[in-house]
């Protein structure tokens, strides 16, 4: 019998990086040469078993990439983050980096951030160079890897390497009963204390 | 042509008068039946819309505004926006089929980004969000070429507008409002909801994109755009609550195998939606429903392949799913857990957006309280008549009970549910739109507990808009309204981003104070907006005192907007001293004192 370990992640970065794919690939290990745009967010989970016999379960919101859509809520709570750029679109890195830098005032002290260059079947058309980011990534502390969800290549590694770093000392159980972030994860939203602030006026409703 | 007398206005019937003569009563009963408008949805899109016959407006110079219109059209500047359309136009027609090859596709795909790149450039003020897309891409498919632009510019400025500032702030309101026409049809449903999350944000996708992102055909969502673009704007608000209210069997179900997460995901997706008429076209015709790039395949539900999931987002609830025996996970498979199924992948939710929610000001009143004009009022009261509908319950097709192999895709939750015995509900559009009409009628949206004018400003559409043409803001002044965004939507009450004791505590007072509103306020009969004398008794005492300071004060500051601003800051400050919403002071209170303050 296994243990489960059950974490939130949030899949952040520029518009059309690649994000929706990432986790197509990750959860259905499928890829779609046409995806439509992400509006506001999907969320979706995967679980990954470790060697150690333990598991770990996903819930997974992907963000879509606007800006107008950037929302804290998504992250919040995230015990891990995965910031993907194109690394064919050097704008793109420039954009992670101002998420990062977001995550690193925003985001809960703790959380685990994995800096994700997608699209490597597109080497061609490189324009952020592995050193480059991975220097940054060496510098702001941040897992990186290359991914490619169209071919597959690095997905399932940077996703198994986040839950193989994630902290599993507390058992399962105290992860889903205790605290906010836990509770957050749990319910697989984290939306509740906007809502507790806003939601409460039809409640009197009598109609 | 710049002889007026050849052309006398007065002699000659305005296209504003055609419209003002659509029945628009008729074309909403015709909305409801199965097919929608059918032949006529070209044409009466085009009316609805109130756009220019072309043939008038290409060929009439003498209007200055229109020379100003034909200038501003020949800016060639590119909008701040322009490459994110591209980066969503480039991404566009996956799920609507219109073509069968790559190159036909790129092509139609230019042609959307031009047509929305048109938009922007002749109305800068005006923003992108991502989805419009989705929704000029149905005008795209449906209208002729000479009408999309006027059609998607009038769609955009007097329709879509509050959703095309700087932020999702007005589209979070409505999420607010879809909540409050919940709490009214179906309190406990409502209530059980709250453990997913107070906010119905699985509903912004539809209520941002007109269902156009998440219907899976293009005949349905043609559909209810017959019903959305007939109906004052509020509409979509409606018909949004009706669609959760069709999941209430599933959900309970995900609720007692403490499921509760998945809630959120199965809301975000529609039921089966199912339109049928002539026989012929039903929710999947084969040339509508059939992913591009697997457009031979036959239909939807034998469509899919491993790569099939171009229509992911489509959320397609008629598609089904043969990918079940996903090999890939690695973990134990013996688990039930509904992770481990492949279609979790599929679930968009939604997004909202905390950021900015305690940056607006609340200095409602600098600008020009008359947009709440008694003609909005008449206009949303119209939909306000009681219904004759007795029953609140949903006519639901004969409920289908999908075969492993037809099991839907867009609901992780589907998993669990099904292995459970639950039935996905099977819905005739026409049910549905009757049953978000019934919601209309029945939690009118002026009054409370909706409540409108508690939550959009005077600048929303949902305030502006009116069937008739005439009273609608101008082109230019609806452009302009989206640079006002503490007029869009009303400061919801005060967030607390850190949940501390203390903000619960003033959380709880609001909600203390709202009920107490809301109590004395049901003691009395609904009154018209503008009531003078009488609201301001049924308000407690500090709110009250905090609305004449604010009529005051506004008022004083009305001229100047950029003082103003700081005014509404001020407010700001006072209400959360005070400790009350202003929202809670509710629009009649506002516009009354307004009024009073112009005595």
């Amino acid at each position: 019998m296994s243990k489960q370990f059950q974490f939130k992640l949030v899949l952040l970065g520029e518009s059309a990086v690649g994000k929706s794919s990432l986790v197509l690939r990750f959860v259905k290990d499928q890829f779609d040469d046409y995806r439509e745009s992400t509006i506001g967010a999907a969320f979706l989970t995967q679980t990954v078993s470790l060697e150690d016999g333990t598991s770990v379960k996903f819930e997974i919101w992907d963000t879509a990439g606007q800006e107008r859509y950037k929302a804290p809520m998504y992250y919040r709570n995230a015990n891990c983050a995965v910031v993907v750029y194109d690394i064919t679109q050097s704008a793109s890195l420039e954009k992670a980096r101002s998420w990062i830098r977001e995550l690193q005032r925003q985001a809960d002290p703790s959380i685990i951030i994995a800096l994700c260059g997608n699209k490597s079947d597109l080497s061609a058309r490189r324009q952020v160079s592995q050193e480059e980011a991975k220097k940054y990534a060496e510098e702001e502390g941040l897992m990186w890897g290359e991914t490619s969800a169209k071919s597959g290549e690095g997905v399932q590694d940077i996703f198994t390497d986040i839950a193989k770093k994630l902290p599993k000392s507390a058992p399962p159980s105290a992860r889903t009963a205790g605290g906010r972030t836990a509770t957050g994860a749990r319910q697989g939203v984290d939306l509740n204390k906007q809502a507790n602030a806003t939601g409460g006026q039809g409640e009197q409703c009598n109609c | 042509m710049h002889d007026n007398e050849k052309r006398p206005i007065d002699a000659t019937p305005s296209p504003a008068t055609d419209c003002v003569q659509l029945e628009w009563d008729e074309i909403r009963q015709l909305s409801l039946r199965p097919g929608g408008l059918r032949d006529r949805r070209a044409e009466l899109w085009t009316k609805l819309l109130h756009v220019e016959p072309p043939n008038i407006s290409s060929s009439s110079e003498p209007d200055s505004t229109s020379a100003l219109d034909g200038e501003k059209s020949r800016v060639v500047e590119p909008h701040p926006d322009e490459r994110q359309v591209r980066l969503d136009t480039d991404r566009s027609f996956v799920l609507y089929p219109v073509v069968g090859d790559l190159s036909e596709r790129e092509s139609k795909q230019n042609e959307l980004n031009d047509l929305i790149v048109e938009v922007f450039r002749k109305r800068r003020e005006l923003s992108y969000f991502q989805g419009y897309h989705d929704i000029i891409s149905v005008l795209f498919l449906t209208l002729p070429k000479e009408v999309q632009f006027p059609a998607a510019e009038k769609l955009s400025l007097h329709r879509l507008r509050d959703s095309m500032g700087s932020s999702l702030e007005p589209v979070i309101g409505l999420l607010r409002i879809v909540k409050r026409v919940l709490d009214c049809a179906d309190p406990e449903y409502s209530a059980s909801l709250n453990h997913t999350g107070k906010m119905p944000y699985y509903a912004l996708s539809n209520l941002l994109t007109l269902f156009s992102h998440d219907m899976p055909t293009l005949p349905l969502v043609q559909h209810v755009f017959d019903y959305l673009l007939c109906r004052h704007p509020i509409a979509v608000v409606y018909l949004a609550a009706a669609v959760l209210l069709s999941r209430k069997a599933e959900v309970q179900r995900l609720q007692e195998e403490d499921e509760d997460g998945m809630v959120h995901s199965l809301l975000s997706s529609l039921p089966d939606i199912y339109d049928d008429y002539d026989d012929e076209e039903t929710s999947i015709p084969s040339e509508a429903a059939v992913v591009v790039h697997e457009a031979s395949s036959p239909s939807v539900l034998e469509e899919s392949s491993p790569s099939s999931g171009a229509s992911e987002e489509a959320l397609s609830p008629n598609s089904s799913n043969d990918n079940y025996d996903n090999d890939f996970l690695s973990a134990d498979e013996s688990e039930t857990d509904i992770s481990s199924h492949p279609d979790d992948a599929t679930l968009v939710d939604e997004s909202s957006h905390t950021s900015e929610l305690d940056t607006p000001s609340p200095s409602m009143l600098e600008d020009d309280p008359t947009l709440v004009s008694e003609e909005t009022t008449k206009t949303l009261q119209h939909l306000q008549e009681p219904s004759t509908a007795p029953s609140g319950s949903f006519h639901i097709a004969p409920e289908t009970t999908y075969p492993p192999e037809f099991s839907p895709r867009d609901e992780a939750t589907s998993a669990p549910a099904q292995e459970a015995g639950v039935r996905r509900p099977r819905i005739h559009i026409s049910a549905l739109l009757e049953q978000a009409d019934e919601l209309l009628a029945r939690y009118p949206p002026l009054d409370p507990p909706v409540s409108l004018e508690a939550v959009m400003g005077p600048n929303s559409v949902m305030r502006t808009w009116s069937e008739d043409p005439a009273l609608l803001p101008s082109d230019d002044a609806a452009e302009r309204m989206v640079a006002s965004p503490h007029l869009v939507v009303l400061p919801p009450p005060l967030e607390d981003e850190e949940d501390s004791e203390a903000e619960k505590d003033e959380q709880e007072e609001r909600e203390k104070v709202e009920r107490e509103r809301r109590h004395r306020r049901r003691l009395r009969k609904p009154m018209r907006i503008g009531s003078v004398v009488v609201e301001p008794k049924v308000v407690v005492g500090a709110a009250l005192v905090l609305g004449v300071a604010m009529a005051v004060y506004g008022w004083q500051v009305t001229p100047q907007r950029h003082h103003s601003h700081t005014a509404g800051r001020e407010l700001l400050r006072m209400c959360k001293y005070l400790g009350v919403s202003v929202a809670a002071l509710g629009g009649r209170l506002r516009d009354g004192l307004v009024e009073m303050a112009n005595v």
